[in-house]
């Protein structure tokens, strides 16, 4: 006995447990024929479960689930995209009207400046 | 591909008619199920069929213990194969498939008896009927454990027979069933305690 299992008697199975339990936990009619008969049920619904059409369906949910989230990434992708360019878009039609303002301006300057002159030279 | 006729029963007798331990379910897979998994998982039915006829006597076992009766092990044994032949393509050829067959066939139990309950609205009870009909000397033996085993929640009853009759470890244990390593020791001390008893009463009567 080492010292874990000192430490902790529970960590072995108990044999007597165990082996009632194996005496008892085993079908009434546990002969090989119970077996064989058992073992051809299961089988029989794995092969009615192969031939259903929801098996079929079940078979493609896992590619339908993949397919849809890679098509949700495709398209968030894609809006992150277009709201990118259309963040571009109008940040260049603001600094294109500021330029046109910043432009139009000093002209607009330069004209009254020329009518202040103009009235204090005559 | 030769598929194993032999089924796999829970405890062998082996030379000297001394009785071998269950296989640790950490030990390395067998040869054996990593084919018959490679196999079945090509749509090679005969293979699947190979693994249901090595493994459900134990896969009833654990079921039976959970459930208490044997229809519904029974029951519980099929929707857990089932479970596995869909999910043959998700399991890990790198593990023993016993004990991700085990860890299927204990969920699938748990989970009949769950809606039994839900359904019925009640307990199992203590003196769950009890189908035997076998010789009487193991009659009395079978019935008083399984009176036993009544008693204890279903829980419990998955902890001890995956412990004391597969082999398993508590940190094994708590991964299959979705529960702390703590709590699948606990388990199995109370479980236990109560068979112990049950043992006990029996061996004095």
């Amino acid at each position: 006995m080492n010292d874990n299992e000192l430490r902790f008697p529970d960590d072995r199975p108990d044999r007597e447990i165990g082996d009632a339990l194996r005496g008892a936990l085993v079908p009434s009619d546990a002969t090989t024929g119970y077996w064989e008969s058992f073992e051809q049920r299961i089988m029989q619904r794995v092969a009615e479960d192969r031939s259903s059409p929801w098996s079929v369906l079940a078979g493609w949910t896992r590619p339908a689930a993949i397919a849809a989230a890679l098509l949700l990434a495709a398209a968030s992708v894609a809006l992150t995209q277009m709201r990118h360019e259309e963040a571009a878009v109008a940040y260049g039609a603001i600094a294109e009207e500021q330029y046109t303002v910043s432009e139009s301006a000093p002209a607009a300057k330069t004209g009254s400046d020329a009518t202040v002159r103009m009235l204090l030279e005559h | 591909m030769p598929l194993p006729q032999e089924t796999d029963a829970p405890l062998r007798v082996v030379a000297g008619g001394e009785r071998e331990r269950p296989r640790p379910a950490s030990a390395e897979p067998r040869v054996d199920d990593r084919a018959l998994v490679q196999a079945a998982r090509a749509g090679d039915d005969a293979a699947f069929g190979a693994l249901v006829r090595l493994h459900q006597r134990r896969a009833y076992a654990v079921a039976r213990a959970v459930t208490i009766e044997h229809e519904d092990a029974e029951d519980a044994v099929q929707d857990a194969f089932l479970h596995a032949y869909r999910a043959l393509g998700r399991f890990d050829a790198a593990y023993p498939f016993g004990a991700w067959l085990a860890r299927i066939v204990a969920n699938a139990a748990l989970d009949l008896v769950r809606r039994r309950r839900v359904r019925s609205t009640e307990e199992i009870p203590a003196s769950a009927s009890l189908p035997f009909h076998d010789p009487a000397e193991r009659a009395e033996l079978k019935t008083r454990l399984n009176e036993a085993l009544a008693e204890l929640p279903p829980r419990q009853r998955a902890v001890l027979v995956l412990h004391d009759v597969e082999g398993y470890r508590h940190a094994e244990i708590g991964a299959m069933l979705g529960m702390p390593e703590g709590t699948a020791r606990s388990d199995l001390h109370h479980a236990r305690t109560l068979m112990r008893r049950a043992l006990d009463d029996l061996r004095n009567s």
